[in-house]
């Protein structure tokens, strides 16, 4: 990462950084009640209009507030997850990878970030006290346990940026050579896919604005894990701004930006579907966590047993050869006088 | 040092000064300290001329600031004797002369009873030579027991213990090298076992103090883990994990120590000390400073252990490489635990109640000190890395730049984390989020203008009765609950499935239990069923067995 970006390069970067943020917060609730409306069609309820998250929110942000005992720290947190969650879906490559030289995360850094802002959507629910306490501290260790689960997804991953990752695997295809990587994408998928879908209990003592961003923070977790679970299984459909100048970046852009939309479709489509799987919410929890480190382990598996660690395992032996006859050599020297 | 000593022990000696003792005793500690990491900076090392008993060597420069650190915390009394010891004791060139004064110093924290009675133990590998056989058993009962003296201790003082014992295992584990396998298992069990008795014991305490001391332990039982791995092991990142001890000494340590002081002044004093909301945010970016929130001290440590992990994996074969992933899984377990674990503290005392306008503002200079010194510490590690770089013996440091002040980075390879621009983003985010919000015609954090009436709220209306004759409810059920049932929500996780605890039978334990009975009658089923068909069966299976027994002798006999 020594060299320098080009101004004009990082610049735009920048810029399309910030469109990618706006338009996957504006996203998140549509999207949101999409999964509902299709969810709700596949098992007889129609009254689910798509747009009526978006709806929920902005009424909810103009409602008055309750007055109520620790209803600041409620607030708090639901303001620090509305914060993590913006700042998951500005870590997130959406259509585009980062600029080599520019500072982008790690997956465990954007893992992290979303894991905590999942964390501050179940503090209300646990300041509730009561039965709602025990319920919340559950949500709360779900979403802790989940980076040790996804442990193997990271090390697949290693110890880089995740756009570096993901340009190294960028021409791989996903049905042959690529293949661990969707089974890592999948784990990712699972987080949200997973998750325990209605959200009365942990919302039913906000009102006004924090539930709206309650709300709000909900949806842009959703989005963000879904979208980190759609590039790694497939970065293809990312644009590499390292090839040529950069017009054809733009225009990849443009593809990349189509091909997020028609991504997020068929992601809607699978959460619905997998809202079909009946489970109560402790061992949904349970088959999650599970799930999600045994397919990344599998991912793990695999990815050594066919690809990159071959050659290094080569050159390590080369190198203990190499060293072994540096000894001999020196043993000869020593023996020889 | 000596100061320092004359300093904490007499009690009526000195009568004009008795009255500035405290401001004495802070400032000798701060002068130690500053010398401290001056030299540690300057790479000071060396012996006494006149008195070579004491000298200054890597680790115990960097060990004596984070020392200072406890010591001008802990103030007077056996506690800042018990401290002033253990500096000595780092100090110290001779085995024997460290096991007099830590053993010392332990019996000091320990008082009466048979806690004084063990702990004295747990310097005994210092006095025995580092190769013989008994080293490793004895080390791993010095973890042991350091941990049970950090979980018991109160306040600050928890992390003395665990200073002595992370500088007596990295010493020892330094001199012996690489161990054997089996060694090794002995000592990442006993860090382990240390670190799970922690969580467990901040899991379900009920008081905040014994809450942040099993925090504290489990802590330490991590840096064990990660010492363990990085002197002791073959692994390809054993050089990474060095550095995430370096790491987990630095801020974490810094902030641990500020959360216990909290602790242990807002249980002294019976009012409590979070009246103003300064307190709260300080006490918000201690807590935030141990756990795994993106910038902060915490989040480091683990990223630093996930590198290593991630070096190990990819330099050995399967078999380790699987081994090394359940290592690293155990370990981000317990950090991503110990966060819960802190949100339970955050929430205990942060919703308490506050409403009493009319005291006196509580000194908090202390919490100043370690909030502005962790975060420091956790937003530029290149400066934490730099002077502490001999905490744990290793490699030599690779020429450093202004640049690797902000960074965290390992000698040849690629990964860095940069705390600063994660910051950076932070606040970014921040201001683009309050201005959408913003943009939604709400204003954050204002009280609500309209008051309503409360049945008109839309929430339900209920009222405590005061005078009923059982005070129970109110502790069970008011102050938005204060606790965080971390331990129950832990059990049913991971044993119980999601029953209605009313269905359960009181006496019959555990789903376990349950289901360990049920098997138990099946099993003793089928053995009747198998010993009725033998009977049945009679004479052949005489015969059977006989023929079994005539060609097993045959072939066996040959």
């Amino acid at each position: 990462m020594t060299h320098s970006i080009p101004w004009g390069w990082g610049l735009l970067f920048l810029l399309l950084l910030e469109l990618q943020t706006l338009v996957m917060v504006f996203v998140a609730p549509w999207l949101s009640g999409l999964v509902g409306r299709v969810a709700g069609r596949l098992s007889g309820v129609s009254a689910f209009p798509v747009m009526g998250r978006w709806q929920d929110i902005w009424h909810q942000f103009h409602r008055p507030r309750l007055p109520q005992e620790g209803a600041q720290l409620a607030g708090i947190a639901c303001a620090a997850a509305l914060v993590l969650a913006v700042l998951g879906c500005a870590l997130v490559p959406v259509f585009t990878l980062a600029v080599p030289g520019f500072p982008a995360p790690g997956l465990l850094l954007i893992c992290c970030v979303l894991v905590m802002a999942l964390m501050f959507l179940n503090i209300p629910c646990v300041l509730g006290g009561g039965l709602g306490a025990v319920q919340g501290a559950r949500g709360m260790l779900g979403a802790f346990l989940l980076l040790p689960a996804l442990v193997p997804v990271f090390l697949l991953c290693g110890a880089r940026d995740f756009s570096v990752f993901l340009a190294t695997v960028h021409g791989l295809s996903p049905l042959t050579d690529g293949a661990p990587f969707v089974l890592a994408g999948v784990a990712l998928f699972l987080v949200p896919a997973l998750a325990w879908p209605v959200q009365d209990g942990q919302l039913a003592l906000l009102a006004g604005p924090e539930r709206a961003m309650w709300l709000w923070a909900a949806d842009c977790v959703q989005m963000a894990w879904v979208v980190l679970a759609l590039d790694t299984a497939w970065p293809g459909s990312l644009a590499m701004p390292d090839d040529g100048g950069m017009e054809p970046w733009l225009s990849q852009c443009m593809l990349g930006f189509g091909l997020w939309g028609a991504k997020l479709l068929l992601a809607a489509m699978l959460l619905a579907l997998l809202r079909l799987v009946v489970l109560p919410p402790l061992r949904r929890a349970r088959v999650r966590l599970v799930s999600i480190f045994l397919l990344g382990v599998l991912a793990l598996q695999v990815t050594w047993s066919v690809h990159p660690f071959l050659a290094e395992r080569e050159d390590t032996s080369m190198s203990a050869v190499l060293q072994d006859n540096a000894q001999a050599s020196v043993a000869g020297m020593e023996e020889a006088p | 040092m000596a100061l320092g000593a004359v300093a904490a022990l007499p009690d009526n000696v000195l009568r004009g000064m008795a009255f500035w003792r405290t401001e004495i005793l802070v400032a000798l500690w701060g002068i130690a300290g500053v010398t401290a990491l001056t030299g540690a900076a300057f790479r000071v090392e060396g012996e006494f001329g006149w008195f070579p008993v004491f000298g200054a060597d890597g680790p115990s420069l960097p060990m004596l600031a984070i020392l200072a650190c406890v010591g001008g915390l802990v103030g007077r009394g056996r506690a800042g004797v018990a401290c002033v010891l253990a500096c000595l004791g780092v100090l110290a060139l001779s085995p024997l002369v460290f096991g007099l004064f830590t053993g010392t110093a332990l019996v000091l924290l320990a008082g009466q009873g048979k806690r004084g009675l063990c702990l004295p133990f747990a310097v005994l590998p210092a006095c025995i030579p580092a190769d013989s056989s008994l080293s490793v058993p004895l080390l791993g009962v010095m973890v042991l027991l350091v941990g049970w003296a950090i979980a018991v201790q109160r306040g600050p003082l928890g992390v003395l213990p665990a200073c002595i014992g992370l500088f007596l295992l990295g010493r020892l584990l330094a001199e012996v090298g690489e161990l054997p396998l089996l060694s090794q298992g002995v000592l990442l069990v006993c860090g382990g076992v240390v670190a799970c008795a922690g969580l467990a014991q901040a899991m379900r305490g009920q008081q905040a103090t014994a809450l942040v001391a099993g925090v504290a332990a489990c802590w330490y039982g991590m840096l064990v883990l990660a010492l363990v791995l990085a002197l002791s092991s073959p692994l390809g990142g054993a050089d990474t994990f060095r550095t995430t001890v370096v790491l987990g000494m630095g801020a974490p340590a810094v902030a641990l120590l500020g959360v216990l002081w909290v602790v242990q002044r807002s249980e002294a004093s019976r009012s409590g000390i979070f009246h103003t909301p300064t307190v709260r945010c300080l006490l918000g970016v201690v807590l935030a400073q141990c756990s795994v929130l993106p910038p902060c001290g915490g989040f480091s440590v683990l990223w630093a252990a996930l590198a290593g992990g991630s070096y190990s994996v990819e330099a050995t074969q399967p078999v380790v490489a699987l081994l090394a992933v359940m290592l690293v899984v155990f370990f981000v377990t317990l950090g991503v635990v110990l966060s819960a674990a802190l949100v339970r503290v955050g929430l205990l005392l942060l919703s308490a109640p506050q409403d009493m306008p009319d005291t006196p503002p509580a000194m908090v200079l202390p919490l100043w000190v370690c909030a502005v010194l962790s975060s420091i510490l956790a937003f530029l590690p290149g400066i934490w890395l730099f002077v502490a770089d001999h905490l744990v013996v290793g490699p030599p440091l690779p020429p450093v730049t202004w640049q690797d002040m902000t960074t965290v980075h390992f000698a040849g390879h690629a990964a860095r984390l940069t705390p600063l621009l994660v910051l950076l983003g932070l606040a970014l985010v921040l201001l683009a989020t309050g201005l959408l919000v913003r943009m939604f015609g709400f204003m954050p954090f204002v009280p609500a203008p309209r008051q309503v009436a409360a049945w008109r709220q839309g929430a339900p209306v209920y009222e405590m009765l005061p005078d009923r004759n059982d005070p129970a409810p109110a502790v069970e059920g008011c102050h938005g609950g204060g606790m965080l049932p971390l331990w129950s929500a832990w059990c049913g996780f991971f044993t119980t499935p999601a029953a209605v605890p009313v269905l359960r039978i009181p006496g019959a334990g555990g789903i376990l239990s349950r289901r360990g009975k049920i098997f138990w009658r099946y099993a003793r089923r089928c053995l009747f069923v198998g010993i009725s068909w033998c009977e049945a069966q009679g004479m052949i299976l005489i015969l059977l067995l006989m023929g079994v027994g005539l060609l097993a002798g045959l072939f066996v006999g040959k």
